[in-house]
C-alpha cells in the first residue's frame, strides 16, 4: 500500500489533501490555490482544460465549459429535476442509451464519469506535481445521500482516472473526523453540510475511537446552485422588464449574469446590499451597448432563499427522528460546505440546534480533510516530512491575499514571501497551523486567448460589516437605454455575441471604482479583511488515526412485488456492510427467467420510490410454478454500493444473475474508458 | 500494522464455519438479558477486532471470512438495539432459528411482467394487447400497447412487448411483398 490521498469531488469546487508527518495538508496547485473549480473545458485546440482555467472558460465558450456535473452523475435524464436543470445549462445534454445524461462537447460525447474522471485525473496530476510522488490510491467522498448508482458512478470515474478507490467515504462523515474528536469522549454530533448542489444533515456518535453514524438525511438536489439560480431568475425578469429582451437568449450573457450572480451571493454574506453593473451585456437598436446594473439586498436574497433553508431545516428534523434523539441531547454542530456561510443558514441553523456551531476548519477543505485522515487509517502510511518540493509557510487568511490592492500583487507570480501566522482561533484547542505556501495572484494563463485580458472585473472594496458599506438610500431610478415613443412600441433590444465577449463588470455605484482585479484571482470567495477566516487544520492524532467509522446507508431498499407494492429488503440507515435475503420462486409454469426490479426508498407503493435497476436470473430450471426456490442476497458494502448474488435453494449452486442499474454504465463501456484514459 | 496474528486468523475462521450456528446472543458475547448499552459495548469492542477496515493486511480467504461475520455482527448489533425486532427475533430463537429471518423465510412471488406496471389502466390495455397479438390481431395490439406506453411511461415490459409487435408487423409486410 503507498500513500493515498482524499478528495473531496464537489459541485462547485474539489479540494485534495493528505497527511505528511502526523498533519493533514491540503494539496494546492502550482499558483498556490487550496481549492480546485469543479470545472471542465475543451478548448478549440483540442486540449482539455480542468479546474480555474476551465472556469475561465466559462464566459468565454460557455458551450463546450461543462460545471456543475455533479448534480448530473449517476441520474436519469428523465426526472424533473434533471429536465430543469439541463434546461438551464449552456451546453448541451442529451439522452445517451438506457436514459443516462450525455454530454456534448467540441464534436464529441461524453459520459458522466467520464466527465467527472478527467476532473479527478487533473487533481491527481496536481498532486503528483505539488507532492512529487504519484499518488494512486485514493479516498474520494460523496454526499451522504448518494445513491447506489451515484456511488458506483463516482467509483468508476475514479477508476477510469487511475486510480484505485480504498473507499467511498461520505462527506459528513470525513467532516467529523477531520474535527479529530474521538479520543476518550463520548459525545453526539450534528453535521450540517450544506454544499453547491447537495444538503446532508449526520448525526454521528463517538465512543472512544469509534464514530457510529446513528443517522442520516438529506437532499441530493439542494445546494448553493439553486440560491445562484434565484439570484440568475431576479436578473433576468428585470432586465425583461427594462428593455424587453430575455438575455436568457444568449448563452455568453447567461453565463456572465450566472457569474456575477454566484459573486452577488457570495458578498451578500458580509454585505447588506450589493450592486453589480455588467457593461455591454447586450445590444439595442442601431447596435447600441446596454448595461445593466442590478441591486440586491441581503434582506431580498434572504427572502428568495428562505424556503430552500427552510427545507434543510426540515431535513434535520427528520434526522433526529431516525436516531431517536432531540435537539438538547446534542453535545456538538459542525457546519460544512460554503453555502454554510450564508447568515440566512447559519441564523436557521444555530435556531434550530440552539447552539453555536463548530467552524474553525475551513468548510470548503474540511471533507477533503477528513478523507484525508480516513486514508492515512487504512493506509497506515503518510507523506514524509522533507518534500521534494519546498512549502514555505503562508499566511493562514487563504482570502486576504485576493483582496489586497491590485498594485501590491499585480506583479504576478511574485516572489514567496513568508508572513508570520496569525494566532489561532481558540487557544484552548491546540490545533497547530499547517505549512502553507504564500501565493501572489494567480498568474494569468499564458496563451494568446484574447479575452482573458479583457475579463476585468471591477470589484469593490469590500468592507467590514459594521457600519454597512453602503448606504442605503433609494435607488436612483434606472436611465432607460430605449427613448420609448409614446406610440410605436419600442424596439427590441437586438442581442448580439460579443467578439470578443464584452467583460463583465461588477461595480459599486457610490464608490470611486475599485482597481480592477483579473477575473482568475476575483475567483475566490471575497471576503472583506476584517472578517477573514483564519482556519486550523487539525493535527491527526494516534487516536484519529485508529478510528473505526461505522456507517450507514442512506436510503431503504425493496423490491417490487405484485400490485404495485414495494417489499423493503434492507432498511433506511442501516449500518453498512449489510446483507439481506429474500427467496424467490417462478409465477408461471414452465419460467426460465425471473426479472426483479429494485427500488430504493422507503414507501410502501413502488411510484413514491426511486427505480434503482433490475436484476435477472436466468437459466432456471423448468419446472411447475412456485416449485423452483432461488435465494436472492442484498448487500450493501462499506462504500455504500449494492451487490446482488443468487443461489439456488435445490441445489446450492449460484444462479446467473445480471443487474442492471438505471444511469450507470455498464462493465465494457468502464473498460474502454480507463483504456482509453490510461494511454493519454 | 505490524504482522498478522496466525491464532487471531484461526479463530477467524473457525468462528466462520460456525457462524450460521451462533445466535446474536452468543456472537456478541452478551446474555439474554443485557441492556442496550451492554450490547453497545460489546460490539464496539468486538467491531474493533472484526471491522473489515482493521483488517486490510489480511489474505483472501480470512478476509471473507472477516467481511461475512461483520456483516452478521451489524444485524445482531441491529437487532438486539430495537426493541419490536429483538422481541421477534427472541419468539423465533426459540424454535432455533438464528437469524432474525424475516428474510429467507417468506416466498416471494415475483411479479409477472403485467404485474410491474403500476398504473392500472396500463395494466388493462397491456393485458388487451398480448391478448390481441395472440390472437394475430396486430393493429390492434399495436394500438393498446401505446395507450398503455402512454399511462404508464418507461417500462421495461411494455417495451418488450412493443418490440415483439413491431417484429410480427415487419414480418407480416414482408409477406405481403
Amino acid at each position: 500500500m503507498g500513500i493515498a490521498v482524499g478528495i473531496d469531488l464537489g459541485t462547485t469546487n474539489s479540494c485534495v489533501a493528505v497527511v505528511q508527518a502526523q498533519r493533514a495538508r491540503v494539496v494546492e496547485d502550482a499558483t498556490g490555490k487550496r481549492i480546485q473549480p469543479s470545472v471542465i473545458s475543451f478548448h478549440p485546440g483540442g486540449a482539455t482544460l480542468a479546474g480555474l482555467k476551465a472556469k475561465d472558460r466559462l464566459v468565454i465558450d460557455p458551450k463546450n465549459t461543462i460545471y456543475s456535473f455533479k448534480r448530473l452523475l449517476g441520474r436519469k435524464i428523465s426526472s424533473a429535476e434533471m429536465q430543469h436543470i439541463t434546461k438551464e445549462f449552456p451546453y448541451s445534454v442529451s439522452e445517451g442509451p438506457d436514459g443516462i445524461p450525455v454530454i456534448q462537447a467540441r464534436g464529441q460525447e461524453l459520459s458522466l464519469p467520464e466527465v467527472s474522471a478527467i476532473m479527478l485525473k487533473y487533481l491527481r496530476e496536481m498532486c503528483t506535481k505539488t507532492l512529487g510522488v504519484d499518488i494512486d490510491e485514493v479516498v474520494i467522498t460523496v454526499p451522504a445521500n448518494f445513491n447506489d448508482v451515484q456511488r458506483s458512478s463516482t467509483k468508476v470515474a475514479a477508476r477510469i482516472a487511475g486510480f484505485n478507490v480504498l473507499r467511498i467515504l461520505n462527506e459528513p462523515t470525513a467532516a467529523a473526523l477531520a474535527y479529530g474528536f474521538g479520543g476518550k469522549l463520548t459525545e453526539k454530533i450534528a453535521v450540517y453540510d450544506f454544499g453547491g448542489g447537495t444538503f446532508d444533515i449526520t448525526i454521528i456518535e463517538l465512543m472512544d475511537d469509534i464514530f457510529e453514524v446513528l443517522s442520516t438525511a438529506g437532499e441530493t438536489f439542494l445546494g448553493g446552485d439553486d440560491f445562484d439560480e434565484k439570484i440568475v431568475e431576479e436578473m433576468r425578469r428585470q432586465f425583461l422588464f427594462m428593455h424587453r429582451y430575455d438575455l436568457g437568449e444568449d448563452p455568453v450573457a447567461m453565463q456572465r449574469v450566472r457569474t456575477v450572480a454566484e459573486r452577488i451571493k457570495c458578498q451578500l454574506s458580509n454585505l447588506d446590499e450589493v450592486e453589480a453593473t455588467l457593461r455591454e451585456i447586450a445590444y439595442g437598436p442601431g447596435g447600441v451597448a446596454i448595461d445593466f446594473s442590478f441591486k440586491i439586498t441581503r434582506a431580498k436574497f434572504e427572502s428568495m432563499i428562505e424556503s430552500l433553508v427552510d427545507r434543510s431545516i426540515a431535513t434535520c428534523q427528520e434526522s433526529l427522528k431516525l436516531a431517536k434523539l432531540d435537539v438538547s441531547s446534542l453535545d456538538n454542530l459542525i457546519l460544512v460546505g460554503g453555502s454554510t456561510r450564508i447568515p440566512l443558514v447559519r441564523k436557521k441553523v444555530k435556531e434550530f440546534f440552539n447552539r453555536e456551531p463548530r467552524t474553525e476548519i475551513n468548510p470548503d477543505e474540511v471533507v477533503a480533510i477528513g478523507a484525508a485522515i480516513h486514508a492515512f487509517s487504512l493506509t497506515g502510511e503518510e507523506l514524509p516530512e522533507d518534500l521534494p518540493v519546498p512549502v514555505e509557510p503562508r499566511d493562514n487568511a487563504d482570502f486576504a491575499d485576493l483582496m489586497e490592492p491590485v498594485h501590491k500583487s499585480a506583479p504576478m507570480a511574485t516572489p514567496k514571501e513568508a508572513r508570520p501566522a496569525p494566532p489561532p482561533v481558540d487557544s484552548t484547542q491546540k490545533l497547530p497551523q499547517i505549512q502553507k505556501t504564500i501565493m501572489g495572484l494567480p498568474t494569468p494563463l499564458k496563451s494568446d486567448e484574447p479575452s482573458l485580458e479583457d475579463l476585468s472585473v471591477d470589484l469593490p472594496e469590500v468592507r467590514p460589516q459594521a457600519p454597512p458599506a453602503i448606504p442605503k438610500k433609494p435607488a436612483p431610478p434606472a436611465p432607460p437605454v430605449i427613448a420609448m415613443e409614446p406610440d410605436s412600441p419600442a424596439p427590441p433590444v437586438i442581442a448580439m455575441e460579443p467578439d470578443p465577449p464584452a467583460p463583465p463588470v461588477i461595480a459599486m455605484e457610490p464608490d470611486p471604482p475599485a482597481p480592477p482585479i483579473d477575473l482568475v484571482a476575483g475567483e475566490d470567495r471575497i471576503l472583506p479583511k476584517d472578517e477573514k477566516e483564519s482556519f486550523s487544520i487539525p493535527m491527526v492524532s494516534a487516536a484519529a488515526a485508529s478510528t473505526l467509522l461505522l456507517d450507514v446507508t442512506p436510503r431503504g431498499l425493496g423490491v417490487a412485488t405484485a400490485g404495485g407494492y414495494c417489499d423493503q429488503i434492507i432498511e433506511r440507515n442501516a449500518a453498512i456492510p449489510v446483507e439481506q435475503s429474500r427467496l424467490f420462486s417462478t409465477s408461471t409454469d414452465n419460467q426460465t427467467e425471473v426479472a426483479i426490479n429494485i427500488f430504493q426508498g422507503e414507501s410502501r407503493r413502488v411510484e413514491q420510490n426511486t427505480l434503482l435497476g433490475q436484476v435477472q436470473l436466468s437459466g432456471i430450471r423448468p419446472a411447475p410454478r412456485g416449485e423452483v426456490k432461488i435465494k436472492v442476497i442484498f448487500e450493501i458494502d462499506t462504500d455504500g454500493i449494492l451487490g446482488v448474488s443468487a443461489v439456488n435453494e435445490e441445489t446450492g449452486a449460484a444462479q446467473d444473475t445480471r443487474i442492471q442499474l438505471l444511469g450507470g454504465l455498464n462493465e465494457d463501456q468502464v473498460n474502454a474508458l480507463v483504456s482509453k484514459y490510461s494511454k493519454s | 500494522m505490524s504482522g498478522r496474528d496466525p491464532e487471531f486468523d484461526a479463530y477467524v475462521l473457525k468462528i466462520h464455519e460456525v457462524l450460521g450456528r451462533l445466535d446474536y446472543y452468543r456472537l456478541l458475547g452478551v446474555d439474554r438479558s443485557a441492556k442496550i448499552p451492554e450490547i453497545k459495548k460489546a460490539f464496539f469492542s468486538i467491531a474493533g477486532k472484526f471491522h473489515p477496515d482493521r483488517n486490510r493486511d489480511a489474505d483472501e480467504t480470512v478476509s471473507q471470512a472477516i467481511y461475512n461475520i461483520f456483516k452478521r455482527l451489524n444485524e445482531a448489533y441491529r437487532v438486539l438495539c430495537d426493541y419490536e425486532k429483538r422481541v421477534l427475533y427472541d419468539e423465533g430463537l426459540e424454535g432455533g432459528s438464528t437469524r432474525l429471518e424475516h428474510e429467507g423465510r417468506r416466498t416471494m412471488i415475483p411479479k409477472t411482467a403485467e404485474e410491474t406496471l403500476t398504473s392500472r389502466e396500463a395494466r388493462q390495455f397491456y393485458r388487451q394487447a398480448v391478448e390481441a397479438l395472440k390472437n394475430g390481431n396486430l393493429m390492434q395490439a399495436d394500438l393498446h400497447i401505446k395507450v398503455a406506453s402512454k399511462r404508464e411511461g418507461e417500462n421495461k415490459a411494455i417495451e418488450e412487448l412493443m418490440e415483439k409487435i413491431d417484429a410480427a408487423l415487419a414480418e407480416k409486410k414482408k409477406k405481403k411483398k
